[in-house]
């Protein structure tokens, strides 16, 4: 059987390994180290290779998830993890400067998995503090020749963690 | 001498209405009067007031030709003559000289393209979704027993006694079960003791359980239809029979209906649930079916037995997940 690899990514924070946790069968594979940098003020562990999950389905057959290291210097790291993924989940913390800029960022990044497969943008932390509307969203996506649904989610809660799979799985049939 | 009559306005169109016919003066060919109690030669109906509507459809035809239809920015109303709400001495004159140059104009579908207007008169209204698009101002009551909704357009907002799968199975009632109240006979509590909402939330869910199988006025059955963006679905955790809708319809060329239920297997009345959701919501963009499409689309690859094998399975695992 092949290997089924969903790849979560986006900014450090947005809560990859927490939608990972909330989603997998056994408990997430972390590679969490404690930050050092400006973005100690943010968070005191920061994945730093990946975070690991997996889902069986009915017939045995794995699907495993698999959370990027957020920060930008990591990038090695996310072309690695994309081979022969099956699409990308992006999430996006609103609370950030420029939430739209961060989106656009990861979206260059994996622009050649992306094209080949699809993504989901999750909007986290929508409810913190004033952020774009989800429109501003599509635009920007509609500005690179993108339409991917662009969901708001709790990724603590295990049903938008689903949710966000189901619309890839989705798109990658229908769209 | 001319008269024109009017039908479902409020006190404060009628007075307007009324005293913009007493200035016209010289400004139209014909003296107009406004009068109640005679054959008139125009009448202005209140198109966003669905009792309105009702009313009018049982008029004879004799006193329904030269219908001036009154509203909001409603797509699709399938009247010749058309006034933008509020009412304005300009159009209100433009209209009435089109009436005495052309007295036995059909109604017909006005020149607007998205989306296509429906070429027959307002039917009366059979579902909720209907009743809701037609309700585009002031305040709409929907009470079933001792539940209700209560939507307010001009703030965009809704509140009522119901919660997520509780107000979808609400509105899921035949139309003519509830009790409607609209406008100023809706009463309502001291602020602060309602929650409100965003009424984006109420729109997809009136759409998705209020359409019974029928398109809202406006829409074509032949239409072809696509989505600007991927619904926030809100209360409810959308099926997958809506993720499959939100991706085939953001497809960049619109489908009809029934290359959607060719293609995704998904029942008709289903697909019109979600049309009239994407519509009552503002994200639908709907082209005649009659209109040439513009480059058809090569056919997009049929996907691989064990591909949609596979995305069969991982749904039916996050099911799993979510029971």
């Amino acid at each position: 059987m092949s290997e089924i690899k969903v790849i979560i990514t986006g900014t450090p924070g947005a809560g990859k390994t927490t939608a990972i946790a909330a989603i997998s069968e056994v408990p997430p594979v972390r590679t969490d180290t404690a930050t050092t940098d400006e973005l100690a003020d943010v968070k005191s562990e920061t994945t730093v290779a990946m975070d690991f999950g997996e889902l069986t389905l009915e017939d045995g057959q794995k699907v495993f998830l698999y959370g990027t290291p957020g920060q930008q210097r990591f990038e090695f790291m996310w072309k690695i993890l994309v081979q022969g993924g099956l699409g990308l989940i992006v999430l996006v913390d609103c609370t950030r400067a420029d939430p739209i800029a961060d989106m656009g960022m990861y979206l260059d990044n994996f622009a050649d998995f992306v094209a080949e497969t699809g993504a989901v943008i999750g909007l986290v932390k929508r409810d913190v503090n004033d952020t774009p509307a989800v429109d501003d969203f599509y635009q920007a996506l509609s500005q690179r020749g993108l339409m991917f649904p662009v969901l708001e989610v709790d990724v603590r809660e295990q049903g938008d963690v689903s949710l966000m799979i189901e619309a890839l799985v989705s798109l990658l049939e229908f769209a | 001498m001319k008269y024109l009559s009017s039908i479902g306005l409020s006190a404060k169109d009628e007075t307007v209405l009324k005293s913009l016919i007493d200035l016209l003066g010289a400004r139209t060919s014909e003296e107009w009067i406004y009068r109640d109690d005679v054959m008139v030669d125009a009448l202005l109906l209140d198109f966003d007031n669905s009792e309105a509507v009702a009313a009018w459809n049982t008029k004879p035809e004799s006193v329904r030709r030269n219908t001036i239809a009154y509203s909001s920015e409603i797509p699709g109303i399938s009247f010749a003559r058309r006034l933008a709400k509020p009412l304005r001495a300009a159009d209100l004159i433009a209209v009435l000289k089109d009436i005495e140059e052309n007295p036995g104009k059909a109604d017909k579908a006005p020149a607007s393209s998205t989306p296509p207007p429906s070429t027959q008169a307002p039917s009366e209204i059979s579902t909720l979704a209907e009743c809701v698009a037609r309700h585009s101002e002031g305040l709409l009551r929907l009470t079933f027993g001792d539940r209700e909704v209560v939507l307010d357009r001009q703030r965009r907002c809704f509140s009522t006694s119901e919660s997520g799968e509780s107000l979808a199975a609400l509105l899921a009632h035949p139309f003519q079960e509830f009790q409607v109240t609209r406008g100023a006979d809706v009463n309502l509590p001291p602020d602060g003791s309602i929650k409100w909402l965003d009424q984006k939330a109420l729109l997809w869910l009136v759409g998705q359980s209020g359409s019974h199988g029928r398109l809202i006025d406006g829409l074509e059955q032949g239409g072809l239809f696509r989505i600007t963006r991927w619904p926030g679905f809100g209360l409810v955790r959308p099926s997958q029979t809506v993720l499959t809708l939100c991706s085939m319809l953001t497809r960049k060329n619109a489908m009809s209906i029934e290359e959607i239920r060719s293609v995704s297997g998904v029942p008709e009345f289903d697909i019109i649930a979600f049309i009239n959701a994407a519509s009552l919501t503002g994200i639908l963009v709907a082209q005649s079916g009659d209109a040439a499409k513009p480059d058809k689309p090569a056919a997009k690859p049929e996907l691989p037995t064990e591909r949609k094998g596979l995305f069969a399975k991982i749904r039916s695992r996050l099911a799993n997940t979510r029971a």
